[in-house]
């Protein structure tokens, strides 16, 4: 057996009881190797994924699904120096997902 | 971290949505499941660092609600579980999700994390076959709106 993150579903439950993605420019902080990313990737209209930890974000590239290439991007970057230089109002939704 | 809710509200459209997740100040346990029933639990050793992380965490959003940069709407809470067939393969797992660092630098903790491994692992195999190990951690997630 490999390795099971939440086999029961429970985080994408919560979270398509919390947000509707349908539409929604998604910018994902601390998406590590894209395992929630392929959770909600698909409804959404684009998905700006980062992460500074360099080995995660290089599985999720290695892992993102062919059908979601144009819909995904991974980026190597820490979240400060993302915003330092990303333009105001530019998501629709942000995710901020285990960044303590 | 306030500074960082900033730059998300800034980031955000008006009336854009905000999905935190975090884990809760309630205690993570190491279990062994066999045939889908927990045979053994105990809580993750020295959790009390990662609870004050969480304090100041839910600090820095209630200051940004406070502030107005931020609504909060809805939340909801579960439990994170993650199952394998050894702590180490569990270990090695969670470490590279990033989802748990177990780089314990300081000895004393180091020891204490071994030995927390070691008991579960010999719980598992104590069982005999069929047995999982798994990490469970209580986790709050919330639905944030940047206001008009």
């Amino acid at each position: 057996m490999t390795v099971r993150f939440d086999p029961e579903g429970r985080e994408t439950l919560a979270l398509s009881d919390l947000i509707d993605f349908a539409g929604r420019g998604v910018l994902e902080i601390g998406c590590g190797d894209g395992r929630l990313t392929w959770r909600y990737a698909a409804q959404a209209r684009h998905v700006l994924a980062i992460d500074p930890f360099a080995p995660s974000i290089e599985r999720a590239r290695l892992a993102l699904p062919h059908d979601l290439q144009e819909r995904v991007e991974f980026h190597h970057i820490g979240f400060e120096e993302f915003a330092s230089a990303a333009r105001d109002s530019s998501f629709e939704a942000a995710i901020f997902s285990w960044s303590l | 971290m306030v500074h960082a809710l900033e730059q998300i509200g800034r980031l955000l459209k008006a009336d854009g949505i905000l999905i935190d997740i975090q884990p809760r100040r309630e205690t993570a346990l190491g279990e062994v499941h066999q045939a889908g029933r927990v045979i053994f639990a105990e809580p993750f050793p020295d959790q009390e660092d990662s609870w004050e992380d969480i304090r100041h965490a839910q600090a820095a959003f209630s200051e940004a609600i406070g502030r107005g940069l931020l609504e909060l709407e809805d939340h909801r809470d579960f439990d994170f579980v993650v199952y394998g067939d050894s702590t180490a393969e569990l270990q090695e797992a969670l470490e590279a999700a990033s989802a748990y660092s177990t780089s314990v630098q300081d000895p004393d903790e180091r020891l204490r994390w071994l030995a927390f491994a070691a008991r579960v692992q010999e719980a598992a195999v104590s069982a005999g076959p069929g047995t999982q190990v798994a990490y469970r951690e209580p986790v709050r997630m919330s639905r944030l709106r940047k206001p008009i």
